[in-house]
Protein backbone atom coordinates (compact mmCIF):
# COMPACT_ATOMS: atom_id res chain seq x y z
CA UNK A 1 0.00 0.00 0.00
CA UNK A 2 1.04 3.56 -0.70
CA UNK A 3 1.17 6.61 1.72
CA UNK A 4 -0.82 8.93 0.03
CA UNK A 5 -0.21 12.60 1.02
CA UNK A 6 -3.32 13.73 3.40
CA UNK A 7 -5.79 15.17 0.89
CA UNK A 8 -6.90 18.08 3.25
CA UNK A 9 -3.63 19.59 2.34
CA UNK A 10 -3.65 23.56 2.35
CA UNK A 11 -2.41 25.45 -0.40
CA UNK A 12 0.75 27.86 0.03
CA UNK A 13 -1.07 30.81 -0.42
CA UNK A 14 -4.30 32.28 -0.01
CA UNK A 15 -6.01 30.27 2.34
CA UNK A 16 -7.19 33.21 4.65
CA UNK A 17 -7.03 30.95 7.15
CA UNK A 18 -5.37 32.31 10.90
CA UNK A 19 -2.38 30.46 12.27
CA UNK A 20 -4.66 28.50 14.89
CA UNK A 21 -6.43 27.00 11.72
CA UNK A 22 -3.65 26.53 9.95
CA UNK A 23 -1.97 24.35 13.44
CA UNK A 24 -4.87 22.62 13.56
CA UNK A 25 -5.08 21.39 10.42
CA UNK A 26 -1.26 20.35 10.54
CA UNK A 27 -2.03 18.76 13.59
CA UNK A 28 -4.99 16.67 12.01
CA UNK A 29 -3.02 15.98 8.88
CA UNK A 30 -0.19 14.31 11.00
CA UNK A 31 -2.74 12.46 13.55
CA UNK A 32 -3.86 10.95 10.51
CA UNK A 33 -0.78 10.19 8.81
CA UNK A 34 0.39 8.16 12.11
CA UNK A 35 -2.54 6.08 12.07
CA UNK A 36 -1.98 5.36 8.21
CA UNK A 37 1.90 4.60 8.61
CA UNK A 38 1.59 2.75 11.61
CA UNK A 39 -1.42 0.42 9.71
CA UNK A 40 1.39 0.06 6.82
CA UNK A 41 4.29 -0.58 8.49
CA UNK A 42 3.46 -1.11 12.45
CA UNK A 43 5.08 0.92 14.82
CA UNK A 44 8.52 0.72 14.47
CA UNK A 45 8.48 0.85 11.12
CA UNK A 46 6.70 4.44 11.32
CA UNK A 47 9.38 7.17 11.33
CA UNK A 48 8.75 10.62 11.54
CA UNK A 49 10.27 10.62 7.88
CA UNK A 50 7.52 8.38 7.03
CA UNK A 51 4.80 10.23 8.97
CA UNK A 52 5.48 14.01 8.04
CA UNK A 53 6.16 12.74 4.05
CA UNK A 54 2.50 11.06 4.01
CA UNK A 55 1.25 14.16 6.08
CA UNK A 56 2.58 16.86 3.77
CA UNK A 57 4.40 19.12 6.37
CA UNK A 58 7.63 19.93 7.02
CA UNK A 59 10.39 18.06 9.78
CA UNK A 60 10.31 21.44 11.45
CA UNK A 61 6.49 21.77 11.65
CA UNK A 62 6.60 18.31 13.13
CA UNK A 63 8.67 19.19 16.13
CA UNK A 64 7.20 22.63 16.27
CA UNK A 65 3.87 20.72 16.96
CA UNK A 66 5.26 17.32 18.56
CA UNK A 67 8.04 16.54 20.48
CA UNK A 68 8.38 13.20 19.57
CA UNK A 69 6.63 10.36 17.45
CA UNK A 70 5.17 8.96 20.68
CA UNK A 71 3.96 12.60 21.60
CA UNK A 72 1.93 12.18 18.59
CA UNK A 73 1.08 9.04 18.96
CA UNK A 74 -0.35 9.98 22.71
CA UNK A 75 -2.38 12.83 20.68
CA UNK A 76 -3.45 10.75 17.75
CA UNK A 77 -4.97 7.97 21.12
CA UNK A 78 -5.79 10.93 23.07
CA UNK A 79 -8.10 12.18 19.93
CA UNK A 80 -9.76 8.77 18.75
CA UNK A 81 -10.13 7.83 22.82
CA UNK A 82 -12.65 10.80 22.90
CA UNK A 83 -14.37 10.19 19.72
CA UNK A 84 -14.95 6.80 21.18
CA UNK A 85 -15.87 7.36 24.56
CA UNK A 86 -18.49 9.75 23.37
CA UNK A 87 -19.31 7.22 20.83
CA UNK A 88 -20.19 4.63 23.53
CA UNK A 89 -21.87 7.25 26.24
CA UNK A 90 -24.35 8.42 23.34
CA UNK A 91 -25.39 4.69 22.17
CA UNK A 92 -25.44 3.92 26.20
CA UNK A 93 -27.88 6.56 26.53
CA UNK A 94 -30.02 6.39 23.66
CA UNK A 95 -33.30 4.72 23.68
CA UNK A 96 -34.13 1.15 22.91
CA UNK A 97 -33.48 -1.99 24.46
CA UNK A 98 -29.99 -3.37 25.69
CA UNK A 99 -29.77 -5.29 22.55
CA UNK A 100 -30.30 -2.56 20.34
CA UNK A 101 -28.14 -0.25 22.64
CA UNK A 102 -25.45 -2.75 22.39
CA UNK A 103 -25.57 -2.59 18.39
CA UNK A 104 -25.43 0.83 18.36
CA UNK A 105 -22.39 1.88 20.21
CA UNK A 106 -20.62 -1.02 18.67
CA UNK A 107 -22.17 0.43 15.51
CA UNK A 108 -20.92 4.13 16.39
CA UNK A 109 -17.51 2.69 17.49
CA UNK A 110 -17.05 1.09 13.75
CA UNK A 111 -17.55 4.10 12.33
CA UNK A 112 -15.43 5.86 14.38
CA UNK A 113 -12.39 3.62 13.54
CA UNK A 114 -13.35 3.66 9.39
CA UNK A 115 -13.51 7.78 9.39
CA UNK A 116 -9.99 7.27 10.37
CA UNK A 117 -8.00 4.24 8.39
CA UNK A 118 -5.37 2.55 10.20
CA UNK A 119 -6.79 4.18 14.04
CA UNK A 120 -7.51 0.43 14.45
CA UNK A 121 -4.14 -0.87 14.60
CA UNK A 122 -2.83 2.62 16.18
CA UNK A 123 -5.16 2.18 19.35
CA UNK A 124 -5.21 -1.38 19.72
CA UNK A 125 -1.55 -2.87 18.28
CA UNK A 126 0.71 -0.06 18.49
CA UNK A 127 -0.07 1.95 21.57
CA UNK A 128 1.70 -0.92 24.19
CA UNK A 129 5.02 -0.29 22.16
CA UNK A 130 5.67 3.07 22.24
CA UNK A 131 6.29 3.59 25.98
CA UNK A 132 4.90 3.50 29.15
CA UNK A 133 2.81 6.57 29.16
CA UNK A 134 0.76 4.85 25.57
CA UNK A 135 0.66 1.92 27.27
CA UNK A 136 -0.68 3.43 30.23
CA UNK A 137 -3.56 5.01 28.29
CA UNK A 138 -4.05 1.49 26.29
CA UNK A 139 -4.89 -0.41 29.11
CA UNK A 140 -6.80 2.08 31.34
CA UNK A 141 -8.95 2.75 27.88
CA UNK A 142 -9.46 -0.95 27.95
CA UNK A 143 -10.44 -1.21 31.67
CA UNK A 144 -12.74 1.78 31.15
CA UNK A 145 -14.54 0.26 28.02
CA UNK A 146 -14.52 -3.62 29.48
CA UNK A 147 -16.05 -1.83 32.62
CA UNK A 148 -18.60 -0.29 30.07
CA UNK A 149 -19.21 -3.73 28.54
CA UNK A 150 -19.94 -5.39 31.72
CA UNK A 151 -22.83 -3.08 32.79
CA UNK A 152 -23.80 -3.30 29.04
CA UNK A 153 -23.93 -7.42 29.53
CA UNK A 154 -25.24 -6.85 33.00
CA UNK A 155 -28.40 -5.04 31.36
CA UNK A 156 -29.67 -7.19 28.72
CA UNK A 157 -32.67 -8.49 28.78
CA UNK A 158 -33.70 -12.17 28.69
CA UNK A 159 -34.93 -11.94 25.05
CA UNK A 160 -31.72 -11.07 23.96
CA UNK A 161 -30.05 -13.95 25.06
CA UNK A 162 -29.99 -17.01 23.09
CA UNK A 163 -32.64 -19.71 24.36
CA UNK A 164 -30.40 -22.13 25.96
CA UNK A 165 -28.38 -19.32 27.50
CA UNK A 166 -28.02 -19.92 31.39
CA UNK A 167 -29.96 -18.47 33.59
CA UNK A 168 -29.76 -13.80 34.31
CA UNK A 169 -27.26 -12.50 36.08
CA UNK A 170 -25.30 -15.50 37.58
CA UNK A 171 -24.64 -18.78 37.37
CA UNK A 172 -23.54 -22.41 39.44
CA UNK A 173 -20.32 -21.79 39.20
CA UNK A 174 -19.97 -18.52 39.96
CA UNK A 175 -19.71 -16.68 36.18
CA UNK A 176 -22.25 -13.81 35.82
CA UNK A 177 -23.13 -11.91 33.34
CA UNK A 178 -21.50 -9.14 34.78
CA UNK A 179 -18.18 -10.46 35.61
CA UNK A 180 -15.02 -8.26 35.00
CA UNK A 181 -12.77 -10.79 33.97
CA UNK A 182 -15.42 -12.61 31.41
CA UNK A 183 -16.37 -8.52 30.37
CA UNK A 184 -12.20 -7.77 29.56
CA UNK A 185 -12.29 -11.35 27.29
CA UNK A 186 -15.28 -10.25 25.57
CA UNK A 187 -13.80 -7.00 24.50
CA UNK A 188 -10.77 -9.22 23.79
CA UNK A 189 -12.86 -11.01 21.49
CA UNK A 190 -14.33 -7.83 19.78
CA UNK A 191 -10.92 -6.37 18.98
CA UNK A 192 -9.24 -9.67 17.75
CA UNK A 193 -12.02 -9.67 15.62
CA UNK A 194 -11.85 -5.96 14.55
CA UNK A 195 -7.85 -6.15 14.20
CA UNK A 196 -8.43 -9.69 11.78
CA UNK A 197 -10.42 -7.29 9.75
CA UNK A 198 -8.63 -4.52 9.24
CA UNK A 199 -5.44 -6.14 8.33
CA UNK A 200 -7.72 -8.06 5.74
CA UNK A 201 -8.57 -4.00 4.75
CA UNK A 202 -12.18 -4.53 5.05
CA UNK A 203 -14.72 -3.26 7.55
CA UNK A 204 -16.00 -5.60 10.17
CA UNK A 205 -19.51 -6.21 9.93
CA UNK A 206 -21.20 -5.01 13.44
CA UNK A 207 -22.89 -8.14 13.99
CA UNK A 208 -19.98 -10.00 13.80
CA UNK A 209 -18.46 -7.59 16.48
CA UNK A 210 -21.73 -7.78 18.48
CA UNK A 211 -21.39 -12.20 18.18
CA UNK A 212 -17.80 -11.95 20.19
CA UNK A 213 -19.20 -9.53 22.85
CA UNK A 214 -21.75 -11.44 23.44
CA UNK A 215 -20.30 -14.60 24.10
CA UNK A 216 -20.41 -14.36 28.06
CA UNK A 217 -23.88 -13.53 28.12
CA UNK A 218 -25.22 -16.07 25.29
CA UNK A 219 -23.02 -17.91 23.56
CA UNK A 220 -22.65 -18.56 19.86
CA UNK A 221 -23.65 -21.31 17.34
CA UNK A 222 -22.58 -20.76 13.66
CA UNK A 223 -25.37 -23.11 12.60
CA UNK A 224 -28.48 -22.30 14.80
CA UNK A 225 -27.88 -18.43 14.81
CA UNK A 226 -27.43 -16.01 11.90
CA UNK A 227 -23.63 -16.79 11.30
CA UNK A 228 -20.72 -15.19 9.09
CA UNK B 1 9.82 -2.89 41.20
CA UNK B 2 10.19 -6.18 42.64
CA UNK B 3 9.48 -8.11 38.96
CA UNK B 4 12.75 -5.86 37.58
CA UNK B 5 14.71 -6.84 40.77
CA UNK B 6 14.03 -9.88 40.36
CA UNK B 7 15.04 -10.33 36.56
CA UNK B 8 18.43 -8.25 37.46
CA UNK B 9 19.32 -10.41 39.88
CA UNK B 10 18.19 -13.86 37.65
CA UNK B 11 20.93 -12.26 35.16
CA UNK B 12 23.55 -11.71 37.77
CA UNK B 13 22.81 -15.30 39.31
CA UNK B 14 23.02 -16.65 35.26
CA UNK B 15 26.35 -14.84 34.82
CA UNK B 16 29.27 -16.37 34.84
CA UNK B 17 32.45 -15.47 36.58
CA UNK B 18 35.65 -14.69 34.64
CA UNK B 19 38.47 -16.70 34.22
CA UNK B 20 38.54 -20.91 33.85
CA UNK B 21 35.14 -21.82 34.21
CA UNK B 22 35.33 -25.78 32.78
CA UNK B 23 32.07 -24.54 30.78
CA UNK B 24 31.81 -25.65 26.96
CA UNK B 25 30.83 -22.57 24.29
CA UNK B 26 27.14 -23.70 24.27
CA UNK B 27 27.01 -23.66 27.59
CA UNK B 28 28.46 -20.33 27.74
CA UNK B 29 26.51 -19.46 24.91
CA UNK B 30 23.64 -20.51 26.28
CA UNK B 31 24.50 -17.92 29.35
CA UNK B 32 24.77 -15.44 27.65
CA UNK B 33 21.30 -15.79 25.59
CA UNK B 34 19.52 -16.17 28.22
CA UNK B 35 20.51 -13.02 30.23
CA UNK B 36 20.05 -11.14 26.92
CA UNK B 37 16.05 -12.21 26.75
CA UNK B 38 15.83 -11.32 30.56
CA UNK B 39 18.07 -7.82 29.89
CA UNK B 40 15.47 -7.10 26.75
CA UNK B 41 12.21 -7.81 28.95
CA UNK B 42 13.70 -5.43 31.90
CA UNK B 43 14.96 -2.48 29.24
CA UNK B 44 11.42 -3.15 27.83
CA UNK B 45 10.02 -2.53 31.42
CA UNK B 46 12.33 0.38 32.28
CA UNK B 47 12.92 2.47 29.22
CA UNK B 48 10.26 0.83 26.66
CA UNK B 49 11.38 -1.98 24.02
CA UNK B 50 11.54 1.32 21.48
CA UNK B 51 13.55 3.22 23.77
CA UNK B 52 16.14 0.62 24.51
CA UNK B 53 19.49 0.65 23.12
CA UNK B 54 21.21 -1.70 22.68
CA UNK B 55 24.08 -0.50 24.99
CA UNK B 56 21.64 -0.61 27.44
CA UNK B 57 20.42 -4.43 26.48
CA UNK B 58 24.03 -5.54 26.66
CA UNK B 59 24.85 -3.83 30.25
CA UNK B 60 21.85 -5.14 31.44
CA UNK B 61 22.74 -8.74 30.43
CA UNK B 62 26.25 -8.06 31.49
CA UNK B 63 27.65 -9.15 28.16
CA UNK B 64 29.62 -6.67 25.47
CA UNK B 65 27.77 -4.90 22.63
CA UNK B 66 29.54 -7.44 20.27
CA UNK B 67 28.45 -10.29 22.14
CA UNK B 68 24.83 -9.20 21.29
CA UNK B 69 25.52 -8.54 17.64
CA UNK B 70 26.94 -12.25 17.30
CA UNK B 71 24.29 -13.97 18.77
CA UNK B 72 21.95 -12.22 17.50
CA UNK B 73 22.53 -9.55 15.18
CA UNK B 74 20.48 -6.98 16.40
CA UNK B 75 17.90 -5.98 19.15
CA UNK B 76 14.71 -7.43 17.11
CA UNK B 77 16.64 -10.75 16.79
CA UNK B 78 16.84 -11.01 20.30
CA UNK B 79 13.20 -10.08 20.75
CA UNK B 80 12.63 -12.93 17.79
CA UNK B 81 14.91 -15.68 19.98
CA UNK B 82 12.97 -14.69 23.36
CA UNK B 83 9.96 -15.50 21.67
CA UNK B 84 11.02 -18.83 20.14
CA UNK B 85 12.44 -19.76 23.15
CA UNK B 86 8.90 -18.98 25.54
CA UNK B 87 6.93 -20.58 23.00
CA UNK B 88 9.34 -23.43 22.03
CA UNK B 89 8.56 -24.73 25.60
CA UNK B 90 4.97 -24.05 24.93
CA UNK B 91 4.33 -26.59 22.65
CA UNK B 92 5.89 -30.08 24.05
CA UNK B 93 3.90 -28.42 27.46
CA UNK B 94 0.38 -28.18 25.87
CA UNK B 95 0.65 -31.66 23.95
CA UNK B 96 1.25 -33.31 27.39
CA UNK B 97 -1.18 -32.05 29.02
CA UNK B 98 -3.66 -32.24 25.93
CA UNK B 99 -2.83 -35.79 25.60
CA UNK B 100 -3.23 -36.88 29.10
CA UNK B 101 -6.68 -35.74 29.94
CA UNK B 102 -9.92 -38.06 28.84
CA UNK B 103 -12.29 -35.94 26.76
CA UNK B 104 -12.33 -32.87 25.32
CA UNK B 105 -13.27 -30.70 28.64
CA UNK B 106 -9.84 -32.49 30.36
CA UNK B 107 -7.83 -31.51 27.04
CA UNK B 108 -8.94 -27.80 27.27
CA UNK B 109 -8.26 -27.51 30.98
CA UNK B 110 -4.79 -29.42 30.45
CA UNK B 111 -4.11 -27.26 27.42
CA UNK B 112 -5.36 -23.86 29.13
CA UNK B 113 -3.66 -24.51 32.67
CA UNK B 114 -0.03 -25.83 30.55
CA UNK B 115 -0.26 -22.39 29.02
CA UNK B 116 -0.39 -20.07 32.40
CA UNK B 117 1.98 -22.22 33.50
CA UNK B 118 4.79 -21.54 31.09
CA UNK B 119 3.44 -17.75 31.24
CA UNK B 120 3.90 -17.77 35.11
CA UNK B 121 7.11 -19.68 35.03
CA UNK B 122 8.80 -17.48 32.08
CA UNK B 123 6.53 -14.23 32.84
CA UNK B 124 9.30 -12.76 31.39
CA UNK B 125 9.43 -13.99 27.93
CA UNK B 126 5.99 -14.03 27.87
CA UNK B 127 5.49 -10.71 28.45
CA UNK B 128 7.97 -10.07 24.95
CA UNK B 129 5.37 -12.76 23.08
CA UNK B 130 2.65 -11.26 24.17
CA UNK B 131 2.80 -7.34 25.02
CA UNK B 132 6.38 -6.33 23.30
CA UNK B 133 5.94 -8.65 19.68
CA UNK B 134 3.46 -6.98 17.18
CA UNK B 135 3.25 -7.96 13.67
CA UNK B 136 1.94 -6.84 11.02
CA UNK B 137 -0.76 -10.05 10.70
CA UNK B 138 -2.87 -8.33 13.60
CA UNK B 139 -1.98 -10.79 16.06
CA UNK B 140 1.63 -10.81 17.80
CA UNK B 141 3.69 -14.15 18.54
CA UNK B 142 1.83 -15.17 21.67
CA UNK B 143 -1.82 -15.03 19.80
CA UNK B 144 -0.20 -16.71 16.61
CA UNK B 145 1.47 -19.74 18.94
CA UNK B 146 -1.78 -19.93 20.76
CA UNK B 147 -4.28 -20.41 17.77
CA UNK B 148 -1.29 -22.66 16.35
CA UNK B 149 -1.40 -24.57 19.61
CA UNK B 150 -4.63 -24.39 20.74
CA UNK B 151 -7.13 -23.77 17.71
CA UNK B 152 -7.78 -27.50 17.09
CA UNK B 153 -8.44 -28.33 20.59
CA UNK B 154 -10.99 -25.62 20.62
CA UNK B 155 -12.54 -26.78 17.60
CA UNK B 156 -12.46 -30.31 19.13
CA UNK B 157 -15.21 -28.67 20.95
CA UNK B 158 -17.37 -28.28 18.75
CA UNK B 159 -17.11 -31.58 17.13
CA UNK B 160 -16.73 -33.42 20.64
CA UNK B 161 -18.82 -31.21 22.86
CA UNK B 162 -22.16 -31.39 21.16
CA UNK B 163 -22.63 -28.30 19.89
CA UNK B 164 -24.53 -27.80 16.83
CA UNK B 165 -21.76 -26.85 13.61
CA UNK B 166 -18.29 -26.85 13.36
CA UNK B 167 -15.84 -24.07 14.93
CA UNK B 168 -16.01 -21.18 11.97
CA UNK B 169 -12.48 -19.60 12.09
CA UNK B 170 -14.26 -16.49 13.31
CA UNK B 171 -14.87 -18.05 16.63
CA UNK B 172 -11.63 -19.57 16.71
CA UNK B 173 -10.11 -16.30 16.22
CA UNK B 174 -12.50 -14.34 19.08
CA UNK B 175 -11.73 -17.26 21.52
CA UNK B 176 -7.81 -16.81 21.04
CA UNK B 177 -7.90 -13.12 21.19
CA UNK B 178 -10.60 -13.40 24.66
CA UNK B 179 -7.94 -15.64 26.00
CA UNK B 180 -4.83 -13.68 25.00
CA UNK B 181 -6.40 -10.27 26.71
CA UNK B 182 -6.26 -11.05 30.17
CA UNK B 183 -3.48 -12.70 29.93
CA UNK B 184 -1.94 -10.16 28.30
CA UNK B 185 -3.22 -7.13 31.02
CA UNK B 186 -1.44 -9.30 33.54
CA UNK B 187 2.04 -9.60 32.51
CA UNK B 188 1.97 -5.96 31.45
CA UNK B 189 0.83 -4.72 34.72
CA UNK B 190 3.30 -7.31 36.15
CA UNK B 191 0.25 -9.55 37.98
CA UNK B 192 1.93 -12.44 36.49
CA UNK B 193 2.05 -14.31 39.43
CA UNK B 194 -1.67 -14.67 39.87
CA UNK B 195 -2.19 -15.61 36.30
CA UNK B 196 -3.33 -19.21 37.04
CA UNK B 197 -6.18 -17.55 38.53
CA UNK B 198 -7.40 -16.97 35.22
CA UNK B 199 -8.21 -20.65 34.68
CA UNK B 200 -11.92 -21.21 35.04
CA UNK B 201 -12.40 -17.97 33.08
CA UNK B 202 -10.59 -19.20 30.21
CA UNK B 203 -12.30 -22.19 30.14
CA UNK B 204 -16.16 -21.13 30.65
CA UNK B 205 -15.28 -18.14 28.05
CA UNK B 206 -13.81 -21.09 25.53
CA UNK B 207 -16.75 -23.54 25.61
CA UNK B 208 -19.16 -20.45 25.83
CA UNK B 209 -17.89 -19.37 22.74
CA UNK B 210 -18.35 -22.74 21.17
CA UNK B 211 -20.57 -24.57 22.63
CA UNK B 212 -23.31 -21.82 24.72
CA UNK B 213 -22.97 -21.30 28.41
CA UNK B 214 -24.94 -24.26 29.57
CA UNK B 215 -22.20 -26.71 28.22
CA UNK B 216 -19.45 -24.17 29.62
CA UNK B 217 -21.42 -24.71 33.06
CA UNK B 218 -21.32 -28.54 33.19
CA UNK B 219 -17.51 -28.35 33.02
CA UNK B 220 -16.20 -25.15 35.06
CA UNK B 221 -16.39 -25.09 38.72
Amino acid sequence: MSEAPEPDKLPRAGHGLSPDQVRANQEQRLISAICRVVAERGYRGASVSRIIGSAGVSRSTFYELFESRSALLLAARARLERRLDTAIEAAAAAAGSGDERLHGAVSACLAVLTDEPGSTELLFGASRLAGPEAAGMHDEAMARWSLQLRRCLAGLEPKDRAPDAAAPGASRSGHARGDDQLARMALGAGVAVVRGAAVRGRRPEADEVVRALLIPVAGYRPSTRAGP
Amino acid sequence: MIVTEETAAEIERLTIPEGRTGLSPEQVRASQERRLYLALALAARNEGYEVASVEKIAAYALVSKTTLYQLFGCKEGVLRGAVEEFVGGLAPAIEAASEEGHGWPDRLRGGLEAVLDRVAAESELARLAFVEDRSLTGLNAGETALEALLGTLFDSIAVDGGAAGTGAGLIRRLAIGGVCAPIADRLAAGRDADVGDLLPSLQYFVITAYAGPDRALEFVT
